[in-house]
């Protein structure tokens, strides 16, 4: 059992993990295979990802229990999930739910882990933009709630339902409701040994806030995820870095964008969180844009938009491609990307924007350049005074 | 099971563009083609096809066999093009500029045959009449058969020229034989022009 690279990790991780491998190679066969979910399950943690997958996988072919197949799948899907690989998190989320319904129904144990898949493919589908698919989750996820007792697991329904706030109010304007349903979440999660449900949790908060333009509210739930997290678990880490950046840019910060932004891009590359890649290139565009530097800000936006993975957010790269496009006069391609912030699945835009769009997009199927080139300028002066751009 | 929609249009940029609006947060098969051609050798027979009217004349005058849905893709709805393609039987028009929510809605509709093309044509054909100099009476008959005379009245009736073969015992083919020595005789260029002139006829 060769143990995986782990130099990027603190310390203290890397005493973990040499102990949990050293647990799983001083058993017996039996116990040592039993041993092996654990130092998976770390490996997953501190978001090594690839890694945790390989020992999930030796168990699922190694065992006959249903129910260990079900829940080392379901760790799988989640660990895709971490790394927004959305088709692989779907196929591994629909064997786990297979093996789940093969327990008997009155199987406690097989009951509760039938509803943590639930929360993976709740997540999985958000990801996808999955709305319906979604909603059908979330929808048995209600009726299951009230039997839960096992607190982390009503925390991981709780933000399954979160998420499906997220989506029905597009990303915009939250309702005072959804922060109701995030101070039960909040306090829910506080009383976990582990902080990481805590922190995520916090990230979610600042999501929300930052969304409601309340941005020094937002970034005191990320600055808290960040101080609970103490550098470990990249996944989380980077939702904080991330939307701190995104926070000063609502807030038209370019160096401070930009320096969140910068450190977004190398804590993901270093720990293969790939998915907060295009974000962060999206943000250095939108940096560029602001400074003038047309060139990098074009190659970042295209950098940014040929991986997106970022739910519906697009229109984070989305506005300085368009003003780089308008700048080179290419109007037909500024055009799509105005047809395309209209989508029902993507972030909800302020009326006035949806509206500068609308005439955007109507020019664009008319082939009427004058008036394109017209109202793209329009909607770019329209996003900067919202802060979309 | 997810449904197969063929996007085919000229303008390879909006053709992506609508089978990307198609994709996104769904489990429907979109794929854009540029030839009407290449509907016959697809794989996946199509649940539904959008297109232009200039193609969509295309894919009838070919015989294709379009026993799929179809929805117009145009940007200006008036064009008489339009009229010809839903009498041919195309099934609803979206005008891309309504954005991608509007297109979303009509494909769904199609897709859950929930939207009717009829009565789409027989208010088209009623603004044209409505149009100005296009009421006075027309006594002639134009020389037409008893046979084209029944086809015009289908016609004005807003059937498709599909439903038409169904309704006078005739093949598709010898239909549009017919519609066209109608339109020679009433010297249109147009199933759109022909029903006027059939309604100025008091047919």
């Amino acid at each position: 059992m060769e143990l995986p690279v782990i130099k990027h990790l603190s310390p203290e991780d890397q005493e973990l993990i040499i102990q949990s491998q050293q647990k799983v190679l001083s058993e017996g066969d039996e116990k040592g295979f039993i041993a092996i979910e654990p130092f998976a399950d770390l490996l997953d943690k501190v978001g090594m990802h690839d890694e945790s997958r390989q020992y999930f996988r030796k168990i699922i072919y190694s065992t006959d229990d249903i129910l260990t197949q079900a829940r080392c799948w379901r760790k799988i899907a989640f660990s895709l999930l971490g790394q927004r690989d959305f088709n692989g998190t779907a196929e591994a989320a629909e064997c786990a739910a297979a093996l789940a319904r093969q327990l008997p129904t009155i199987d406690k144990k097989g009951n509760e882990e039938y509803v943590r898949i639930l929360h993976v493919s709740a997540n999985s589908y958000y990801f996808q933009l999955k709305f319906e698919k979604l909603e059908a989750i979330v929808k048995e996820i209600k009726t299951v709630l009230p039997d839960i007792t096992d607190i982390e697991l009503r925390c991981n329904l709780l933000h399954a339902i979160s998420i499906a706030i997220y989506v029905k109010y597009r990303w915009y304007q939250f309702p005072e409701e959804a922060f109701t349903h995030l101070e039960l979440q909040l306090q829910l999660t506080s009383q976990l040994r582990d902080n990481f449900q805590h922190a995520y949790t916090h990230c979610i908060a600042g999501h929300f806030h930052m969304f409601n333009e309340e941005f020094t509210i937002a970034r005191e739930h990320f600055s808290k995820a960040i101080q609970l997290l103490e550098g470990k678990n990249f996944h989380a880490l980077l939702i904080a870095y991330n939307y701190t950046a995104v926070s000063y840019r609502m807030q038209d910060n370019i160096p401070m964008t930009e320096q969140w932004a910068l450190l977004t891009l190398e804590k993901a590359k270093q720990t293969s969180n790939f998915s907060y890649v295009p974000f962060s290139y999206a943000n250095l565009a939108w940096v560029n844009a602001k400074r003038n530097n047309w060139l990098y800000a074009e190659d970042y936006a295209r950098k940014a938009a040929d991986d997106w993975s970022a739910t519906g957010l697009s229109c984070s790269y989305a506005f300085p491609l368009m003003n780089c496009l308008l700048q080179k006069k290419e109007f037909n391609e500024a055009g799509q990307l105005a047809f395309k912030l209209l989508h029902p699945r993507l972030k909800k835009l302020p009326d006035v924007l949806t509206e500068k769009l609308r005439t955007a997009v109507k020019a664009w199927v008319s082939d009427n350049k004058i008036e394109l080139g017209n109202s793209l300028a329009d909607v770019i002066d329209e996003a900067k005074l919202t802060g979309y751009f | 099971m997810s449904n197969t929609i063929y996007i085919l249009h000229r303008n390879t940029l909006l053709a992506e563009t609508l089978a990307w609006t198609l994709h996104l947060g769904t489990d429907l098969k979109t794929y854009s083609l540029q030839d009407p051609q290449q509907l016959s050798t697809v794989v996946e027979r199509p649940d539904l096809v959008l297109t232009e009217p200039e193609l969509f004349e295309r894919i009838s005058e070919k015989s294709i066999g379009f026993s799929f849905p179809v929805l117009l893709v145009a940007a200006d709805p008036e064009d008489d093009k339009i009229i010809e393609a839903l009498f041919a039987g195309a099934d609803d028009i979206v005008d891309p500029g309504d954005g991608p929510e509007e297109v979303i809605k009509k494909t769904n509709q199609l897709l859950l045959h929930k939207t009717d093309g009829r009565n789409l044509l027989i208010k088209k054909l009623i603004q044209q009449i409505k149009a100005p100099g296009k009421g006075e009476r027309d006594e002639t008959d134009y020389g037409l058969t008893l046979k084209e005379k029944e086809i015009l009245r289908l016609m004005k009736e807003a059937q498709h020229l599909k439903q038409i073969a169904q309704l006078t015992n005739s093949s598709y083919e010898t239909v549009r034989t017919h519609v066209k020595h109608i339109y020679k005789k009433l010297g249109v260029m147009s199933a759109s022009e022909a029903v006027i002139k059939a309604m100025k006829m008091d047919l």
